[in-house]
């Protein structure tokens, strides 16, 4: 072709792409140039799915909530988000208290599943589980909530036996300007939140939230009436986030939370009462944290992290309070070792002090103990075929100061069959560290029939050892064009040294590890996007838990094993869909089954209340009249007007979770 | 409680205090193309590379262009009174008059030598190639957060004569100042 010629061409292809590119598409490109040089640094690109892609590698069961999916959802936490979850168990005791664990073993105390928000763990050792009713991240910052099912010790350490849940928050950067919602409804009776975010300069991005969160109570089962169980929560923070030239980036972040929560004390007992009382208390509770984190990238497989955080919880109740501060310390690096391994290993360390206020019902004693834990992770990715075949083998090494040196390691093997089939399994050895009360408590549990109606008291004592595990796992990921995609995940659990009481005298009752037992179950979830208007996700999750004791003169007495049977819903169904009705009108319905419990806790046992299947539908709609205004109108629990989750193991009277309607208004500017 | 208020007052003010900014999602090319205009806006040629006063000022793709119609809004600017055309080269030999020179990841196989063929040249290099402005490139894009940001090699610039203002570089990723 002549050079004429190809500049006719090109003349020609130029003004038809002017008549035939949509207006828009020129008018933005002309707005575009009219902007300042420091404006179009800030503008966002959008870059092809790089996150959602590095998890269907992974070779373990994963799932992830986005924010689209938490938007759409309709929830108002963390919690009610996690119940989007295959293999979770999600239960609401009562307004403010949670009972969440994965892969079985639910309670208040649900010592097996560790969670982190932004790399900060939330799990208090002390109680082994986490205080949900504190946890007030900002939903709408939050980018997305990974949640791994099975161990994951080898990485994340100690008491990630079943699972573990991060909570990822944006980066500042992704959260520039600002943002207000507000909501409010019969349950919800307020909910205030306010973001806003900008850049300092070039290399620094930042913003701040606040938070607040009023909501009501619920019912009684047994009377009907109200269950003082609402709660006021406070919470305000920041996050900023640096580039120091192309090679080092940092965070620093922190939180502040105050607020209060009303709960029954049933039954609580003191020294000198000859009857349990029930007790309306009051939870007070305050803490802080502050982040930071450091990395220097040498190459995009080779980098250094270092992270440092302290975080300060105070909790106090009439029964017990309870004053922790964390130093946590944790270094790490990646690199590549010739084209066939991916390795990573790190170091960290971790103080706690705690104190307690203690009282006749709960005690530690000593009040007051600092305890260290040291810990090191090794883990080699190796290409066996490439972009066909890699086994991951890894060990955490963690000391203590309980049980001393555990072993945590796993081999993970994953085969890509072609770009859409996967095939994954997994062999993985995860320990439960005992907690400060199975160490060193004393809780009063119950009051003898007869005289001297003396208290019967629950001791910890030093020969308690960690719980432990043999994970076996397989699953299979099925992806086509993100317009369908299947999720199995299958697993047996082979467990040792369970958590069991034992009658010693009849007002002594002593922790012990008297129990074995196995699981397997699956969770297979399934998305699909037949239309661009509609998408839906189908979940359904299976366990079946097999436990023993093994001190057969016991056997009268512990409930263990049977507690742990019959506590977990044996099948777990979730449908969600997503209906765009119109450009600015979204429609989402979310409809879940959960299998009845025939005994959720020693207290329901005793009580002889059974927690019945439900059916639960959430339904919302959502309305963009214009693009920085949004309008949500949603309903929770609709199809009944109460029922009940979970009876918690600890003092608190069986609570109706009731119907939820609020509407809710964001701005964004 | 007081307390809460007062928080929500501080932030308030520090929000009116604090410029808004439109940070929307759009096309990489369409940001491209509106940098290469601001970076004829903030670069000095020296005057031999222009034919005569009204002799416009050339941005040159080199390799498969990227673009889609992206660049074609440029056209309907002028940068101190110069028209801007935009012109494609198949090869670095058909380079001719050109003043900023886009070079596409399709020439990454030889940009060795299309960079040892250009340098001594007072034309302004942009490509998103790994490490381009280390090999000799005269800016190079780069990722940050999914923003597109820059970094300058004032090495080569200086070199060939051109000189870019304080405000272009202030805004640099990083500036290399001496050579490697």
């Amino acid at each position: 072709m002549s050079q004429t010629m190809q500049q006719l061409t090109r003349a020609i292809f130029l003004s038809l792409i002017a008549f035939a590119a949509p207006t828009s598409l020129w008018a933005a490109a002309e707005e575009m140039l009219d902007l300042e040089l420091s404006e179009l640094m800030q503008i966002q690109f959008t870059s092809a799915g790089r996150k959602t892609q590095n998890l269907s590698d992974v070779a373990a069961a994963v799932y992830v909530i986005d924010q689209e999916a938490i938007h759409n959802s309709g929830v108002t936490s963390i919690p009610e988000a996690l119940r989007m979850v295959p293999g979770l168990q999600v239960s609401r005791i009562s307004s403010n208290k949670w009972a969440i664990t994965s892969r079985g073993f639910n309670g208040t105390v649900s010592n097996k599943l560790l969670v982190q928000i932004d790399g900060r763990s939330i799990y208090t050792p002390s109680y082994s589980g986490v205080y949900w009713d504190v946890q007030h991240v900002m939903l709408e910052d939050v980018d997305r909530i990974e949640v791994i099912r099975g161990p994951g010790a080898t990485l994340w350490g100690a008491n990630a036996v079943n699972g573990i849940i991060n909570v990822i928050t944006k980066q500042s950067s992704d959260t520039q300007g600002g943002l207000l919602s507000v909501a409010t409804g019969n349950h919800e009776n307020g909910i205030a939140s306010f973001r806003y975010g900008a850049q300092f300069n070039k290399n620094t991005y930042g913003r701040f939230y606040l938070n607040r969160h009023d909501q009501d109570s619920y019912q009684l089962l047994e009377n009907q009436a109200d269950a003082h169980d609402d709660s006021q929560m406070s919470s305000g923070g920041f996050r900023l986030d640096g580039d120091v030239g192309l090679k080092n980036n940092w965070t620093l972040q922190g939180d502040l939370y105050q607020g209060d929560g009303s709960q029954f004390i049933y039954p609580y007992w003191t020294a000198d009462s000859p009857f349990p009382l029930t007790v309306d208390d009051q939870i007070d509770a305050e803490g802080y944290n502050l982040l930071g984190r450091w990395q220097h990238k040498y190459s995009e497989t080779n980098s250094l992290t270092f992270q440092a955080y302290f975080d300060n919880t105070d909790r106090q109740e009439l029964y017990l309070g309870q004053t922790h501060d964390t130093v946590d310390l944790d270094f790490q690096h990646r690199f590549q070792w010739t084209d066939q391994h991916d390795l990573i290993w790190g170091v960290g360390y971790r103080n706690i002090s705690d104190e307690f206020n203690n009282s006749y019902m709960v005690a530690l004693v000593p009040d007051q103990q600092t305890s260290e834990l040291f810990s090191g992770f090794f883990q080699d990715e190796i290409k066996l075929i490439k972009d066909k075949l890699s086994l991951t083998l890894g060990t955490k090494l963690e000391h203590n100061q309980y049980t001393g040196i555990e072993v945590q390691p796993s081999a993970h093997l994953l085969l890509k069959v072609n770009t859409d089939n996967k095939i994954w399994t997994s062999v993985s050895r995860a320990v439960r560290t005992p907690s400060r009360v199975e160490d060193t408590g004393r809780i009063a549990t119950a009051q003898l029939p007869t005289p001297p109606f003396s208290h019967v008291f629950l001791y910890g004592h030093s020969e308690m050892v960690s719980e432990e595990v043999i994970a076996y796992e397989a699953g299979y990921r099925y992806s086509q064009n993100n317009n369908f995609s299947v999720d199995l995940a299958l697993f047996y659990n082979d467990y040792e040294k369970l958590l069991d009481f034992k009658l010693v005298d009849p007002t002594t009752i002593l922790f012990t590890n008297d129990m074995e037992g196995r699981s397997y179950g699956l969770e297979i979830s399934s998305q699909w996007r037949p239309l661009s208007w509609l998408t839906a996700e189908l979940t359904y999750s299976y366990i079946e838990l097999i436990m023993d004791l093994l001190d057969k003169e016991n056997t009268s007495f512990s409930l263990s094993d049977q507690i742990a049977e019959e506590s977990s819903p044996q099948h777990q169904l979730s449908l969600r869909s997503s209906i765009d009705l119109s450009e600015t009108i979204r429609l989402n319905i979310w409809c879940r089954y959960i299998d009845k419990l025939n005994i959720s806790s020693q207290s329901a046992y005793y009580a002889r209340i059974q927690i019945e299947e439900y059916v639960a539908l959430d339904i919302n709609i959502i309305w963009n009249p214009t693009q920085n205004l949004e309008l949500m109108l949603a309903g929770q629990n609709l199809l009944d007007p109460d029922h009940l989750e979970f009876i918690s193991e600890y003092f608190v009277p069986a609570t109706e979770i009731g119907q939820s309607v609020y509407a809710k208004l964001t701005w964004k500017f | 409680m007081r307390h809460f208020f007062l928080l929500i007052a501080l932030a308030f003010a520090f929000c009116l205090a604090s410029p808004g900014h439109s940070a929307g999602i759009s096309s990489e090319p369409q940001l491209k193309a509106a940098y290469l205009f601001n970076f004829a806006k903030f670069i000095h040629w020296p005057e031999d590379t222009f034919t005569n006063a009204q002799a416009p000022l050339v941005i040159g793709v080199l390799g498969e262009t990227p673009f889609t119609g992206e660049l074609a809004p440029l056209t309907t600017r002028k940068v101190r009174n110069r028209a801007i055309t935009i012109q494609h080269f198949k090869t670095v030999k058909d380079v001719q008059n050109c003043h900023i020179l886009y070079i596409s990841p399709s020439i990454s196989n030889n940009l060795q030598a299309v960079l040892q063929d250009l340098k001594p040249r007072p034309i302004v290099t942009v490509s998103d190639s790994k490490n381009f402005a280390n090999r000799g490139g005269m800016i190079q894009f780069v990722t940050r957060r999914e923003r597109l940001q820059f970094v300058v090699n004032l090495v080569v610039a200086k070199a060939n004569g051109i000189k870019i203002d304080s405000q272009l570089l202030s805004l640099a990723v990083e500036i290399l100042e001496s050579e490697k």
